[in-house]
């Protein structure tokens, strides 16, 4: 037997008394590691004073409160069901009609905006065939980056203030 | 000659809960009736107060009622058991941690009025005045130092002790390896054995 095997019996005795066979085993290692004899005597002490713990205390009637509570766990739908149906027959019809009209509404909206998010799609595509180049992202049109290099001259020439200016004369003679 | 079919001897909690899962009432009384003290046991030692572990210890089974249909007959009914009364009872320490002020007196959210009616006095064993003294004080001693230990290391010890659990049982309330549970068991253990040296009696364990 070696430490190992000390260990597992250990742990057997942690859970029950050992076997006959297990304590010759047992006192054979300890004859020869006698200083292991003090703990194993530590152990079994500390486990019979575990197992001798008393209950927590608890009720004599714990079960049936539990039954109690069980029983009303399974009242309580057909409760909900009662108390539907006690309600007046007016407010009834008119939760159903409600609950309905809601429904159709929603389903009205979706449809609504599927079928605008349906035309915005192909409207972006036709912009895309008619521009070559052109990427659609998301709902922007993008044009390639070389597009907008004459961004600015074109923003100048085609920009109108509400107060009359003359030429950019500058920027018409560095186009030139 | 044909051998009879090798069949699976089924654990009779399990059989217990399939019919509970039918509806069966008597079924489920009787698991109530052989879990109802390790289940407070265990509760017990992790709140540290009779009132909310009872509350906690319905609660437990009201759950196990009301999640059968979940139960799965190839899982062990006393593993499953202990992992919602586990689980129960460290959510109730964590919601204490976050509401401090809270009176344990107060009943568990819930929980319907009309179950709190008075509860039945325990049996209480009847010693001679000294024994009391001693037994009183050794168990209170055993309790404080339990109650000082990690959560993980004193549930593992407190399944231990239920005959019932195996080393595999432990480990899968505790949700870790069986090497690991007794690695937990062995660090709880020391730690006792510490904390309780004054109280521990040697020499009674016979040599040769």
């Amino acid at each position: 037997m070696n430490e190992a095997d000390y260990q597992k019996l250990q742990e057997t005795g942690w859970k029950r008394p050992l076997s006959p066979e297990e304590e010759a085993r047992l006192r054979a290692w300890l004859d020869q590691h006698p200083e292991a004899r003090m703990d194993w005597e530590a152990e079994l002490e500390l486990t019979r004073m575990l197992h001798q713990l008393p209950d927590a205390p608890l009720s004599s009637n714990f079960t049936a409160q539990v039954m109690r509570a069980v029983e009303r766990e399974s009242a309580a739908p057909q409760a909900r069901a009662m108390r539907w149906q006690l309600r007046p027959a007016w407010f009834r019809s008119w939760a159903s009609g409600a609950a309905i009209g809601t429904l159709v509404a929603v389903f009205a909206a979706t449809s609504f905006w599927s079928h605008h998010l349906q035309r915005k799609a192909k409207e972006l595509s036709q912009v895309a065939n008619a521009a070559p180049g052109m990427e659609i992202v998301g709902t922007m049109s993008v044009l390639p980056l070389g597009a907008y290099e004459d961004f600015e001259a074109i923003r100048h020439l085609t920009y109108v203030p509400s107060q009359e200016v003359s030429a950019d004369l500058e920027l018409l003679a560095a186009l030139q | 000659m044909l051998k009879p079919a090798m069949t699976t001897p089924i654990d009779p909690d399990a059989a217990l809960m399939l019919r509970v899962k039918e509806g069966d009432r008597e079924a489920f009384e009787s698991l109530v009736e052989r879990y109802k003290q390790p289940v407070m046991n265990l509760v017990y030692r992790t709140v540290r107060d009779v009132t909310e572990a009872e509350d906690l210890a319905q609660h437990v089974f009201l759950q196990v009622y009301k999640s059968a249909h979940r139960y799965q007959s190839a899982a062990k009914f006393s593993t499953w058991l202990f992992t919602i009364a586990r689980n129960l009872a460290l959510n109730e320490i964590r919601r204490r941690s976050r509401h401090p002020a809270d009176s344990l007196d107060a009943p568990y959210p819930g929980a319907n009025p009309e179950d709190t009616p008075a509860r039945q006095a325990e049996d209480v064993r009847s010693f001679s005045a000294p024994e009391v003294m001693i037994q009183g004080e050794l168990q209170e001693k055993i309790e404080e130092a339990l109650a000082e230990l990690p959560e993980n290391q004193r549930t593992a010890i407190e399944l231990c002790r239920q005959d019932e659990a195996s080393y595999e049982d432990i480990a899968r309330v505790l949700g870790c390896s069986v090497s690991a549970t007794k690695s937990l068991i062995h660090r709880g253990r020391e730690t006792l054995k510490r904390r309780l040296k004054p109280y521990l009696r040697t020499g009674l364990w016979k040599a040769g």
